[in-house]
C-alpha cells in the first residue's frame, strides 16, 4: 500500500500548484488591493504614501516574480504574514482550524448516529410510513437553510425556554464545559444537514444491496433478518456512505462560514470571509491552500477506509 | 439487442416524443405533482408580484413592527415596509438567481463534460486537472471569492453560482458521455461521414439528455441555498432589494425577539421553496434514470 499512497500524492501536486495558481491570480484580478482597504479605514492618503506602501508590502513587483516567490516559501511550510493583520499565516490557520475541525468531528458524529440507523429503517421498511417520514425527515435537511434553522433555535431556546447557548470559542481543554455548549448547537444543526445527505445514501445503497443474490442466499440458509441486515447488507452498503461523509466532511471545514458567523466562533470560515473582504491575498492563499490539502487527503482517507471495508480491494 | 441497463439514461421511447412522456410520468406522480404545483404557483406568485401585493416592497411607513394581521399578513419591518409583500418580491430574486445559475453553469458544464468526455486524449486530461482544482475548494468559500472578484450583487452571484456549478456537473456529463461513446450507432455515423461536430451534437448529446435534465433538478435547490446564504452573509443581493437570505439576517435577526414574524416568513419561503425544488428533483430522477425504478 505504501507505494501507493506515495503516487497518489504524487499525482495530487499538479492539482494543488493548479489551485494555487487559480486563486492567485483570481486575488490579483479584484478591483482594489489591501493598500486600498486599509486606507478606506483611515482616510485619505496621497498616490505617492499608496506606493509606498505597496513597496513594502511586494505587491509592486511582476505577477510572477510575486507568484513564485510566494511558492517558494510556501513548499517551506512558510505561507507568510497577513496582510491586514501582519500575524503569520499559517499559525492564525492552525489555530482557527481546531474550532472548525471540533465542530465537523461534533457534526459527524451526530450525523452518523442518527443516520445510519435511520437509513437502515428506512431501507428495510422501504415504502411504509415509516420510511415516508424517515424521507421527509432527510429532505427537510437539505431544504431549511442552516442559518434559518439557527435562528429559529436561538428564538425558541432564549424566548420560551428562558436559556442562551454560549457564544463564543473555549478551549476544550480548559473549559469543557462551556466548549461542549457553546459547540453542541453549530454542531447539531450542521450534523443535522450530514445526516440527511447520510441517510439518503445509506438508504440507496441498502436498497441496491438488498437485491443482491447473497442477500437471498443468507437468508435462505437461515439467518435470522437482523443478521442479514447488519452483517450482509449494512456492511456491504457502506461504501457510498463513506465516500459521502468524508466528501462532506471536507466541504465543511471552509463552508462553515455562515454558522460560525451567527454563533461567534472564531474557525477557518470566517477568518476566509474576513480575509476575502479585506483582500488580504497571503491570508486566502493560505486558507485555500491549506483547503485543498485536506481536501486531497481526506479523498485518499476515504480510498484507503475502503480496504477496510471490503477486503477485495487492494491497492497496489 | 440493447437492454435498458446497456443504456442506463435512455429515456422511454413512445409517440409522445420522450420529454414530454417523462414530465407527464413527473406530474402524474403524487409526489411530483403536489410539489410541481407548488412550485407552479411559486413562479405565477414571481411573475404577478405587481398584482398581488397590496404594497410596495421597498416603500417605508410609519406602521413599524406591526405583527402579523389582515392588513399586513406577514407584519411589517423595522422601517414599516410589508413583510407580505417583500416575501411575494424576494421570490423573484431566489427563483431569478437559481434558474439562470443553474442553467448558465450546467450549460458551461455540459459543453465541457461533452468535449472533454468526446475527444478525450490530451484536452481530456488537462482539462480534468482544472475540474480537479476547483473541485478540490468547499463551494461556498470558491463563491466567496467569486463575488468578492466580481463585486456584490444579485448578477455576481448568478455568475459566482454557475461557476461552482460547473465542475461537479461537467464530471457527470462526462461520465455518460464516456458510457454512450461505446455505442455502435457513433461507429456508423462516423462511417457513414458525419463529423465530429455532428457526432457529438445529434448523437451523443441527445443520449446524455437524462442525466442533464437530473443534474439541473438537482442543483436548483442548492443554487438558492446559495443565494441565500451569500445574501445572509451581505455580499449577495444589496438593500433594499427584497431577498429571503438578506431579510433574514437585516430586520430578521436583529429584531428577532421583539418582531420574530421578521425572520419566521422569509425563512420558511426559503425553506418551502428549497424543499419543493429537491422533492420534484428526487422524482425527476427516479423518472428519468431506469437504474433507480423503484428502488428509492
Amino acid at each position: 500500500m505504501g507505494p501507493y499512497v506515495i503516487r497518489r500524492l504524487a499525482l495530487s501536486l499538479p492539482s494543488l500548484i493548479l489551485v494555487s495558481f487559480i486563486i492567485f491570480s483570481l486575488l490579483r484580478i479584484l478591483p482594489g488591493d489591501v493598500v486600498m482597504a486599509r486606507i478606506a479605514e483611515s482616510g485619505y492618503a496621497s498616490p505617492e504614501t499608496l506606493q509606498r506602501m505597496r513597496e513594502q508590502l511586494g505587491l509592486d513587483r511582476n505577477f510572477f516574480v510575486q507568484y513564485f516567490d510566494w511558492a517558494f516559501h510556501a513548499v517551506q511550510g512558510d505561507f507568510g504574514r497577513s496582510l491586514w493583520t501582519n500575524d503569520e499565516v499559517l499559525p492564525t490557520l492552525l489555530g482557527r482550524m481546531r474550532v472548525s475541525a471540533e465542530i465537523a468531528v461534533l457534526a459527524v458524529l451526530t450525523a452518523v448516529t442518527v443516520a445510519i440507523p435511520l437509513g437502515v429503517v428506512s431501507a428495510v421498511k422501504q415504502n411504509t410510513r415509516i420510511d415516508y417520514a424517515a424521507r421527509f425527515f432527510s429532505i427537510m435537511g437539505l431544504s431549511v437553510p442552516d442559518f434559518f434553522l439557527a435562528t429559529m433555535l436561538v428564538l425558541v431556546l432564549s424566548k420560551y425556554v428562558g436559556w442562551l447557548p454560549e457564544f463564543g470559542w473555549y478551549s476544550p481543554l480548559e473549559h469543557p464545559l462551556l466548549n461542549l455548549q457553546a459547540l453542541i448547537f453549530p454542531a447539531l444543526i450542521i450534523g443535522y444537514r450530514l445526516a440527511a445527505v447520510t441517510a439518503r445514501m445509506t438508504r440507496s445503497a441498502m436498497l441496491e444491496v438488498m437485491r443482491e443474490d447473497f442477500v437471498r442466499t443468507a437468508h435462505a440458509k437461515g439467518l435470522r433478518a437482523r443478521d442479514v441486515v447488519i452483517r450482509h447488507v449494512l456492511r456491504n452498503s457502506l461504501l457510498p456512505v463513506v465516500t459521502i461523509i468524508g466528501a462532506q466532511l471536507t466541504g465543511l471545514l471552509g463552508g462553515l462560514v455562515v454558522i460560525e458567523q451567527i454563533f461567534s466562533l472564531p474557525g477557518l470560515g470566517r477568518l476566509t470571509l474576513d480575509a476575502v473582504t479585506h483582500r488580504d491575498y497571503t491570508q486566502v492563499q493560505g486558507s485555500v491552500m491549506v483547503m485543498a490539502t485536506i481536501f486531497v487527503m481526506s479523498n485518499l482517507a476515504i480510498d484507503l477506509t475502503y480496504v477496510v471495508l471490503d477486503p477485495r480491494i487492494r491497492y497496489r | 439487442m440493447a437492454t435498458t441497463a446497456d443504456r442506463p439514461f435512455m429515456l422511454a421511447r413512445q409517440s409522445r416524443g420522450p420529454l414530454l412522456t417523462a414530465a407527464l410520468r413527473i406530474v402524474r406522480n403524487p409526489v411530483g405533482g403536489v410539489f410541481a404545483s407548488i412550485i407552479a404557483i411559486l413562479v405565477l406568485c414571481a411573475i404577478t408580484a405587481p398584482w398581488v401585493t397590496a404594497y410596495d416592497p421597498i416603500a417605508t411607513s410609519r406602521a413599524t413592527f406591526v405583527p402579523p394581521s389582515w392588513a399586513h399578513p406577514f407584519g411589517t419591518d423595522n422601517i414599516g415596509r410589508d413583510q407580505f409583500s417583500r416575501v411575494i418580491y424576494g421570490s423573484r430574486i431566489s427563483l431569478y438567481v437559481g434558474l439562470l445559475a443553474v442553467s448558465t453553469g450546467i450549460l458551461g458544464g455540459t459543453m465541457l463534460g461533452l468535449t472533454s468526455g468526446f475527444l478525450g486524449g490530451k484536452f481530456d486530461l488537462i482539462a480534468q486537472r482544472f475540474v480537479d482544482s476547483i473541485l478540490a475548494l468547499p463551494g461556498l468559500v470558491l463563491a466567496l471569492t467569486l463575488v468578492s472578484v466580481l463585486g456584490q450583487g444579485t448578477t455576481q452571484v448568478i455568475l459566482a453560482v454557475a461557476i461552482v456549478v460547473v465542475p461537479s456537473s461537467s464530471r457527470v456529463v462526462r461520465a455518460a458521455v464516456l458510457s454512450v461513446r461505446q455505442n455502435v450507432y457513433l461507429e456508423a455515423a462516423h462511417a457513414l461521414g458525419a463529423s465530429q461536430l455532428r457526432i457529438m451534437f445529434r448523437h451523443v448529446l441527445p443520449n446524455v439528455v437524462a442525466p442533464i435534465l437530473i443534474l439541473i433538478s438537482a442543483s436548483l435547490g442548492g443554487a438558492i441555498l446559495i443565494e441565500a446564504g451569500l445574501s445572509f452573509l451581505g455580499l449577495g443581493t444589496q438593500p433594499p432589494t427584497p431577498s429571503w437570505g438578506l431579510m433574514l439576517s437585516t430586520s430578521g435577526r436583529q429584531y428577532m425577539e421583539t418582531a420574530p414574524w421578521l425572520a419566521i416568513f422569509p425563512g420558511i419561503a426559503i425553506s418551502v421553496t428549497v424543499l419543493s425544488f429537491n422533492m420534484l428533483g428526487d422524482v425527476v430522477r427516479d423518472v428519468l434514470d431506469p437504474r433507480l425504478r423503484g428502488s428509492r
